[in-house]
């Protein structure tokens, strides 16, 4: 029997039964438990006859080969993902090499640029390339029949389009994931193969890349991963002109406008991607431990040479000046230009007399106001939990020599590798039951939302945490251990002070990524939960082009003050995704 | 001998005025300041000082990683760096050897070392360069590892690696930055003289870069002392630890005892009487110190003399033990005479306690005087 003494002093031991409970463990337990129940609802439904009827079934997978639209979506999904990474590399590298290793100088400010690229939602990139290129009524159109072409060249109603929209949009990532590499790359690796004799492209084709492909392909599988998962541009672009890959497939099994919700080839569809994803965390992690294996020790690190870019320059800034005219610059300003029109018109004369704030005053204020609350309490609490649960987790995968810390730090990386509607999905299955009854309703709470928005971004929130307890070496708690500080003590004392301008930094991130996302808001929104950026695509479906695109100015205004605070936390630091 | 004598007569590498600053650098300072040596051909030649002192940069502008602002380069007589030429660092047919060694982990230890024969136009058959990099590999005792991952060597491999990558092409000058820093005290004793011996049965044109004088010492036929971007000294390694030509140059190498004094008298040959604050003593000095020429003698603790019973003779003086400590290969004994402590390392074996009066016992001729500046 346990005295009080001793469960004071450490782990908790359960009366009799010998069983040592140690508290982090529990803490670091719970959100990996509620990953694999989300997951196993959707596997469970995905094998059984209907929601309600759990006889065993292969009969969705059958359907779902056979079913034409499903298949449709799925080499749709394949394409899409292939094409968006493309677009996202083709952009994101050559910029993240032109600032870390070539002298174009104005670093900072381009960095800047790229990171803010992160933070504009998705759709309204989509909404701002629909009011501009639609083959019917965007501008870009209207400009080509006014010089008598009828039909534009550019289609943006194709799986190859939106792959464009929505590369130049994950751009900004690849470029925050491989200037870090190009950075760090060991410049003496270089001048040794010059040394060697072997000149420029010898050393690009024999050293440079065969040395970086390992960071380039994790690069690139992890902004497929995110292209797989892919569910504002799809939505906005696609679903309107009946063009579906695996995110808006699922969403419109689920919110069916007619007919009945068939949850369970959604299931057996989402299980395919659940079993593709897993396979994908792997082939990363091959990849991950590739390029560790590259990181040989270095002794004085050598700033490395900046290749000059001479007579080059003007090319390599009219690159860079058409990738963010065209990604941040274009979508803006026609959504701008929109919001104060009564339709949507090119620039001319009597355009400029109609110039009219009545698109603002119009504006549902009320719906506006509840959905800024929800979408503040989801920025302050998704990052709060996702956080907690991130410093038991890396706590527990770092600090124990438990058999069990290699699978939690798999599966928490499992939101990262399968598509986080899967998770939206998966919860709403288990708040109407398919596993078991709820004894509390949570359907249509912010805490649902709180909780799915929490797991989805525990990845990137136990690999920020992961990453600075490295840096803490063992032995600063060591030190506070024997100085008779009890585990809880040590992390609240030593440890969590520590990394405490992570935590800060991952908080502010983690909170603007809350505010752009639409994928869980959509697909969890019940009644009074409705976000800003549910509003915002609500407002898309009504067609009233007007009201919405104020209300993208206003979305965008607001993250203003927000990219500024984030700014202030994270000084120095450069993002990470 | 397995590489054969790569060197040729008249390989030898002058450096004239060079000079190069970083625009970075805050203080507008120098890194280097107008250096100038000659290393003859087969030598090894060691620039020696300490961190920031410009040494790599002398290097790196020699290996052509770095563009000299000012002077000339020249190898064999042929110029590598003046003001209107410079070859880039590929077509100057130089082996280097990395602080980091930076081998490339995405090759085998083949593939490393075979490295700079396939891509020069070397003319080379497949089974030449097999042979070439086999011998190379087998000069430093890496024979059998050709098909190893490179990430699977041990840090010593991997220094040795790079040793026989600088080699294969059997260039005309070897350059070496730092080669030792990253390996552990054992490994580095055992790789000063394998290098070092390898140096030697190859004849090869060396420059060396090092902050640490034992390397330098043991290893080099030329050390130059360099301080704040210049170069303030170049001797034989002997010369330079016992004859140091300034304070700062006996301050870096080796340990010392300084005092400061005037000569009083001159006496037979190059020995003059000087007046210290541990009293007169008698010192071998340069010729042109006469009578009144202020200097600073420079002792070496390891060459004074400790003993429990005065001695005969002269350059005696009296003096109480105040600090004593045991370091295993000799006693660490510090000495008071007249207010001034002198360092001195007498036997470990010799029975001496803490406040002992003892004599100290100065040789003329290994009391050197720095010209005081």
């Amino acid at each position: 029997m346990a005295t009080r003494a001793e469960v004071a002093r450490g782990p908790l031991t359960i009366a009799g039964s010998g069983l040592r409970v140690d508290l982090l463990a529990v803490a670091a337990g719970i959100p990996i438990v509620l990953i694999l129940i989300i997951l196993g609802a959707v596997a469970k439904l995905a094998f059984q006859e209907r929601v309600f009827d759990d006889t065993f079934t292969v009969d969705h997978f059958v359907a779902l080969a056979t079913d034409p639209a499903a298949g449709l979506a799925l080499r749709n999904t394949a394409l899409f993902a292939l094409l968006t990474t493309f677009w996202a590399m083709a952009f994101g590298l050559p910029i993240a090499w032109l600032v870390e290793r070539a002298d174009l100088g104005k670093k900072a400010a381009v960095s800047t640029a790229m990171s803010i690229g992160v933070l504009i939602p998705g759709f309204i990139y989509a909404m701002g390339w629909i009011l501009f290129a639609h083959p019917r009524s965007g501008l870009l159109t209207k400009l080509f029949q006014g010089i008598g072409i009828e039909t534009p060249p550019f289609d943006l109603l194709t799986i190859p389009a939106m792959a464009w929209v929505d590369g130049m949009s994950f751009a900004p990532i690849v470029f925050i994931l491989t200037a870090a590499s190009l950075r760090m790359m060991d410049a003496s690796l270089e001048d040794s193969a010059q040394m060697c004799g072997a000149g420029l492209l010898q050393r690009l084709r024999l050293v440079t890349l065969p040395l970086l492909l390992p960071s380039l392909a994790g690069a690139a599988i992890y902004v497929f991963t995110i292209a797989l998962a892919s569910f504002d541009v799809p939505l906005v672009i696609g679903v309107s002109n009946r063009i579906y890959v695996f995110s808006t497939y699922l969403y419109t099994q689920v919110q069916r406008f007619e007919g009945v919700p068939a949850y369970e080839i959604a299931a057996a569809f989402a299980f395919f991607m659940i079993a593709f994803g897993v396979v994908l965390a792997w082939v990363y992690g091959r990849v991950l431990a590739r390029s560790r294996e590259f990181q040989v020790v270095t002794g004085k690190a050598y700033r490395s040479r900046l290749t000059a870019l001479g007579q080059w320059r003007p090319v390599a800034w009219a690159f860079l000046g058409g990738y963010l005219l065209l990604s941040i610059g274009l979508p803006l300003i026609v959504l701008l230009w929109t919001s104060f029109l009564p339709f949507p018109q090119l620039p001319s004369v009597r355009a400029f007399s109609l110039l009219t704030t009545s698109n603002y005053a119009e504006l549902n204020w009320p719906l506006i106001g509840r959905a800024v609350r929800t979408t503040v309490l989801l920025m302050i609490l998704a990052p709060l939990v996702a956080l907690t649960a991130a410093i038991a987790v890396s706590w527990f995968v770092l600090r124990t020599r438990s058999r069990l810390r290699f699978a939690f730090d798999f599966m928490a990386f499992l939101p990262q590798v399968v598509p986080r509607i899967v998770f939206a999905f998966g919860a709403l299955m288990l708040t109407i039951g398919v596993w078991v009854r709820p004894p509390i309703d949570v359907y249509g709470t912010v805490g649902l939302l709180v909780v799915v928005m929490a797991l989805v971004q525990l990845p990137f929130a136990t690999r920020l945490v992961n990453a600075s307890l490295i840096q803490i070496h063992n032995e600063l708690e060591e030190a506070a251990r024997t100085a008779g500080a009890p585990t809880l003590t040590v992390l609240r004392r030593v440890t969590l002070p520590l990394i405490r301008p992570s935590l800060v930094y991952g908080w502010v991130w983690l909170s603007l990524l809350s505010y752009r996302e639409l994928t869980i808001p959509t697909m969890l929104r019940a009644g009074d939960t409705v976000t800003l950026s549910a509003v915002i695509y609500d407002n898309y479906l009504t067609g009233l082009i007007g009201p919405l695109a104020a209300l993208v100015v206003l979305m965008l205004l607001v993250l203003v003050p927000l990219i500024g605070i984030y700014w202030r936390v994270g000084g120095s630091r450069r993002p990470t995704v | 001998m397995a590489v054969g004598q790569v060197g040729s007569a008249g390989d030898s590498l002058v450096v004239t005025d060079l000079s190069k600053s970083y625009f970075e650098s805050q203080s507008g300072a120098r890194a280097v300041e107008k250096v100038s040596f000659t290393v003859p051909e087969g030598c090894f030649y060691t620039l020696l000082g300490p961190s920031g002192c410009g040494k790599t940069t002398t290097l790196r502008c020699v290996a052509g990683l770095e563009r000299a602002d000012a002077g000339t380069i020249t190898l064999a007589n042929r110029i590598f760096s003046s003001p209107t030429v410079f070859v880039p660092p590929h077509r100057r047919d130089i082996g280097m050897v990395f602080q980091s060694y930076a081998i490339w982990p995405h090759m085998t230890v083949f593939e490393n070392a075979s490295f700079p024969l396939r891509v020069r136009n070397t003319g080379l058959t497949r089974k030449q360069i097999q042979e070439r990099v086999e011998q190379a590999l087998a000069t430093v005792q890496l024979s059998g590892f050709e098909s190893r991952n490179a990430t699977q060597l041990s840090g010593g491999q991997q220094q040795r690696l790079a040793l026989a990558r600088a080699l294969v092409q059997q260039p005309r000058l070897l350059l070496l930055d730092e080669p030792l820093s990253n390996l552990d005290a054992k490994l580095r004793e055992r790789m000063r003289s394998e290098i070092r011996d390898l140096q030697r049965r190859l004849h090869i044109t060396t420059l060396y870069v090092t902050h640490d004088q034992i390397e330098a010492l043991s290893m080099s036929d030329r050390i130059a002392v360099m301080s704040k971007g210049t170069l303030m000294q170049e001797s034989a390694p002997r010369d330079l630890y016992q004859h140091p030509a300034s304070k700062v140059v006996a301050e870096f190498v080796g340990a010392g005892n300084f005092l400061e004094g005037e000569v009083t008298a001159v006496l037979d040959g190059n020995e003059r009487r000087v007046a210290t604050p541990i009293g007169d003593l008698v010192a071998v000095c340069p010729p042109d110190a006469s009578a009144g020429t202020r200097l600073t003698l420079l002792v070496r603790p390891e060459y004074v003399r400790v003993e429990t019973s005065r001695p005969e003779g002269s350059n005696v003086f009296e003096g109480r033990i105040e600090e004593i400590m045991f370091l295993g290969e000799f006693v660490d004994c510090r000495v008071r005479v007249r207010g001034q402590l002198l360092n001195t390392r007498p036997h470990p074996t010799r029975p001496l306690t803490k406040g002992d009066t003892v004599w100290l016992v100065l040789r003329p001729d290994l009391c050197s005087a720095l010209m005081t500046p």
